[in-house]
């Protein structure tokens, strides 16, 4: 048969069973979505691959084995939001080229990562066709996260090692990961940038697939997330840029010396009258709580750009929503034929590695029609490790995930790298 | 009073006068000798910026030839811009004028939030766009933040935002309760008592007013009359303000205005899920009070305007306008003395600011402030809480909304024999007798814990020259009870449904005692602990918003972090909370 044929054949089927595999990547999230059809045709597409737990060396197991187990191709590539956690492998040398040589026909990433997407627009431009593909220039956002991952210890007076270390973990998060986007970006020629309602770009490749972009949100879709863009503009703004281009030589000089006010005079600190000592320790530590606050809140409006994907065969339904949380959750939700067809949900790939608001309780939980049954029983998919971001996962979320449905997390693998999971059609 | 003037800068850079510079306004504030800071006997200055870890050399007008002059008086905009002392001196001079305000307003001196004398503040505190205030720091922090390339703005420099801020110190000094969990007023009220000072404090400055009118024609001394109609002047001074915010400084602010004066009041906000946000229902309060200064301002236009002639003296439509602001400023502050001291409403601080100013004026006068209030506040479906109908005994002037009388309270007749009347406007353990002893006739609740917060003589001026004097005590009332006991404080009250019996729960209650002269209880504002209908309706409040404390507790506090209360309420401003879709770990 020629390959034109069976193309042609496999437009019309539906896949038989879909094999999930999940490896163990610390930290981050890493699926591989393997559809079978009829005649031993079989699509892929990988979910994300990143982690901000584990070192380079992991990572290369891990892609070694996907690499085996998609036979050394894969149909399209989801990178659900920018996080470390879930890119980092594609600028890995080694792990990264490797991932390269999978061939995607398609690179499929949330609105807000289009190239030409500004911090102010309200929807995705129309689909970008240009051959030379820009890389964005770095957000403020991004740029404080560096700043903060280099500098915290300079700045930050009040904070003691371990608070230091949660701010720079939670901001190396979301720092530019600037070879990870080169890769993705020269991988292949066809890029979809997806929002609520917009075609996916899995389409022409898993027939029998209806898939279905639930998030992230434009802004036209809901203020909540401008609303909060326009509120980190305001706080972490661009005099932290400033201050992060300078070099460490250049912070050390700054130091006793006022930008604002270049002629004004200053005074030591350490000679100050002891009353002014105690306020200013009180606003280093305001001011180290300001920071930890927008570090939280910067974290989470990315989170909030995560693609929401979810894949009909038949009465099955997969749902894989990134580390959305929430706000981007809410504009979905609202919709209620969604509703009926979110309750047909049988595997769930938990939302950002079980945080307190990522699986909206009473509007999405609630749901679920498969909780609690025996036959068929709903398959929760948690990607986790214990001690990377403050209290994920969720102790109750995960109890509840352990009584009510059939809970497979990636703390329990021990030495295995992936887990593989059918689904029969 | 011995007072000095200083230079303030009226509302903020962004707003120039005639000439395009910037507007300026020299105020009277208490004398006294300074330290370097400045650093009085009730702020000290101490410009510290968190960000850039500089202490900038504190201002000290002892280096000046004449320490009791105003150094700022003719330094250029560009230096007074460049010169943090002139920051200091701003927030210095914007504090004191505002605290001087509330306590002739009150008749007393006033306390801090915190307990201690002298407040700190700091004009440049960190490089985000944020100004609060701190508990935990005795203090007000004010950030900075930059625009566009190289423009810097300085929350310092907004006279609304300092008098915003200061007025949050000041509240919390007077009711540290209304911080809280209660129900939505309570959480909206900070935030439109706030605003509502700070807009009027600023509406009382003769040259802001000025060079809001005076807009299309800057040069002339006339205004047409017709620019003197309620919808113009609404248009040309509240919206005219909020136009000239600065564009970055005060974008909130402006918002909030702007919101305050657009939005169609109606009757049923209340009752409205979106009304339930506390910044939108603190906008309600604004709305309702600034309304009623622009009616209060046009009547008394009415009284002079001639028939004749289109256009008229503007420094007298002006000097109009300051009156009816800051007599409505004054209204506001002294009402708190008439607020309940827990769960306060919207429909409380009507009859508070009612009866405040019928205690000094007994009659409403030609321009009618009250009658205004009242009907500013009833289109938002805000009535007085004494009730719709006047009950007063005979021989007494009945008014709508103001405080009933005592013994309205009660068919037993309070006990005086009990405690010396002198000591009973000077110490607490007196008037905690007194309340033990008339616990019955006062309708006090006895199982619960009781204490005085407060005891404190006024002497308040009206502007008649007339002095009251009065004894205003407070005390406070709670009882930490589980869910499932609440019907053995009343049998009507009912724990929210689906809240475990084994919650734990805070109710609050206490009473405002007001003293005449003679130490007869005049007023008894009274939040009875027992009662089921403001405890019941707080409980559903609390429950629905799941509002806890970090044990998991109701009615106790926010669970915000110690200092950070106030930072977070400003910034909560965007946000929708919908907590019940969240993952609690018991
Ligand atoms: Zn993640
Ligand atoms: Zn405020």
């Amino acid at each position: 048969m020629s390959n034109n044929k069976r193309n042609k054949s496999i437009q019309q089927k539906k896949p038989e069973q879909v094999k999930i595999t999940m490896y163990d990547v610390g930290f981050g999230d890493c699926f591989l979505l393997t559809f079978s059809y009829a005649g031993g045709e079989k699509r892929h597409v990988l979910i994300d691959c990143g982690s901000s737990s584990e070192k380079k060396e992991h990572m290369t197991k891990v892609v070694d084995q996907l690499f085996k187990d998609s036979e050394g191709s894969v149909d399209a590539i989801v990178v659900t939001h920018r996080h470390k956690d879930h890119l980092s492998a594609f600028g890995l040398k080694g792990p990264g080229e490797k991932l390269g040589k999978l061939n995607p026909k398609i690179v499929i990433q949330p609105w807000t990562e289009h190239p030409e997407a500004k911090e102010e627009d309200l929807k995705p431009p129309t689909v970008f066709t240009g051959a030379v593909r820009h890389l964005k220039s770095p957000s403020a956002a991004q740029e404080f996260a560096n700043y903060l991952v280099n500098y915290s210890d300079k700045i930050l007076a009040a904070a003691g090692s371990r608070t230091l270390s949660q701010i720079t973990r939670l901001a190396s998060l979301d720092i530019e990961n600037k070879e990870a986007i080169l890769q993705l970006n020269k991988m292949c020629k066809k890029h979809a940038y997806v929002y609520n309602g917009s075609k996916s770009g899995l389409e022409k490749l898993l027939p029998g697939v209806r898939v279905s972009v639930l998030g992230p949100p434009t802004l036209a879709q809901t203020e909540t997330i401008r609303s909060q863009t326009q509120r980190h503009k305001e706080e972490f703004w661009e005099l932290f840029n400033r201050l992060a281009a300078k070099s460490e030589s250049n912070l050390a000089t700054a130091k006793g010396k006022s930008e604002l006010f270049p002629r004004a005079q200053a005074d030591p600190v350490a000679k100050s009258p002891s009353y002014v000592k105690w306020l200013i320790r009180k606003l280093d530590s305001a001011q180290l709580q300001n920071v930890q606050r927008i570090v939280r809140e910067l974290d989470k409006a990315l989170n909030n750009t995560s693609i929401i994907l979810l894949f009909e065969i038949g009465d099955k339904a997969l749902l894989f929503p990134g580390d959305a949380q929430l706000e981007n959750w809410q504009y979905a939700l609202e919709d209620q034929n969604l509703q009926k067809r979110l309750s047909k949900v049988e595997v769930y790939k938990v939302g950002h590695h079980g945080s307190t608001n990522a699986t909206p309780r009473k509007k999405l939980w609630d749901l679920f029609k498969y909780r609690n049954t025996k036959k068929p029983r709903l398959i929760s998919l948690l990607s986790t490790r214990k001690g990377h971001h403050s209290e994920v996962p969720r102790e109750s979320l995960v109890n509840t995930l352990n009584s009510e449905t059939e809970l497979h997390s990636t703390e329990k693998f021990g030495r295995k790298l992936s887990e593989d999971y059918e689904i029969r059609i | 009073m011995i007072t000095r003037k200083m230079t303030i800068i009226a509302q903020d850079p962004s707003i120039k006068d005639s000439k395009g510079k910037i507007l300026r306004s020299r105020v009277d504030i208490p004398y006294e000798k300074l330290g370097p800071g400045p650093r009085g006997f009730r702020v000290h200055i101490v410009d510290y910026d968190s960000s850039q870890q500089v202490l900038y050399r504190p201002l000290d007008h002892k280096h000046y030839a004449n320490q009791d002059k105003d150094p700022f008086e003719n330094v250029p905009d560009d230096k007074l811009l460049q010169d943090p002392g002139f920051h200091a001196q701003n927030v210095y001079a914007i504090i004191m004028r505002l605290l001087s305000r509330f306590e002739a307003a009150l008749g007393r001196r006033i306390s801090w939030g915190f307990g201690f004398h002298q407040l700190h503040a700091t004009p440049h505190a960190f490089a985000e766009a944020n100004a609060y205030y701190s508990e935990d720091a005795q203090g007000l922090f004010f950030g900075y933040f930059p625009v566009t390339k190289g423009e810097i703005v300085y929350t310092c420099l907004s006279h609304d935002i300092i008098a915003h801020e200061t007025t949050h110190a000041l509240l919390d000094g007077l009711r540290d309760t209304y911080t809280v969990p209660s129900g939505p007023d309570q959480a909206g009220f900070h935030e439109g008592f706030s605003d509502v000072v700070a807009l009027l404090s600023v509406f009382g400055l003769s040259d802001v007013v000025k060079a809001l009118l005076s807009r299309k024609q800057p040069e002339s001394n006339y205004i047409q009359k017709n620019e003197l109609q309620v919808e113009a002047l609404r248009k040309s001074v509240l919206l005219g303000l909020a136009e000239q915010f600065g564009k970055e400084i005060s974008r909130h602010r402006a918002d909030c205005l702007r919101r305050a004066v657009v939005r169609k009041p109606r009757i049923d906000a209340q009752q409205i899920h979106d009304f339930e946000e506390s910044h939108i229902r603190g906008e309600i309060l604004s709305a309702a009070v600034l309304n009623s200064f622009i009616q209060v301002w046009r009547k008394r236009l009415e009284s002079w305007l001639p028939n004749e002639g289109k256009a008229v003296a503007v420094d007298r439509v002006v000097e109009d306008g300051c009156d009816a602001a800051n007599h409505l400023l004054t209204m506001c502050i002294r009402a708190l003395d008439y607020c309940p001291v827990v769960d306060i409403t919207f429909d409380d601080f009507l009859s508070a600011l009612l009866t405040a100013d019928f205690e000094l004026l007994p009659d409403d006068g030609k321009y009618k402030y009250r009658e205004e209030l009242r009907k500013e506040f009833k289109l938002w479906g805000i009535e007085p809480a004494s009730g719709t109908k006047t009950q007063f005994q005979k021989g007494e002037v009945p008014e709508l909304g103001i405080w009933k009388k005592p013994s309205g309270e009660s068919e037993k007749p309070l006990d005086y024999e009990c405690v010396h009347r002198e000591s009973l406007q000077q110490d607490k353990n007196e008037v905690f007798r007194f309340l033990w002893e008339n616990r019955e006739s006062l309708k006090i609740f006895e199982n619960a814990y009781t204490w005085v917060i407060s005891l404190r003589p006024c002497m308040r001026l009206a502007p008649d020259g007339f002095a009251l004097k009065e004894t205003v005590a407070e005390y406070r009332q709670t009882l930490d009870i589980q869910a499932g006991q609440l019907r053995s404080v009343c049998k009507d009250m009912e724990k929210p449904k689906g809240m475990p019996d084994s919650t734990q729960i805070r109710l609050n209650g206490g009473g405002v005692l007001v003293f005449d002269d003679f130490g007869h209880l005049k007023y008894h504002i009274h939040s009875r602990i027992d009662d089921p209908d403001r405890q019941n309706k707080r409980l559903e409040y609390l429950w629905r918003n799941r509002i806890i404390d970090s044990k998991k507790r109701y009615g106790f506090s926010d669970g915000s972090p110690e200092g950070q209360r106030f930072a977070r309420m400003h910034l909560r401003r965007d946000r929708r909370i919908e907590p019940k879709e969240e993952w609690e770990d018991e």
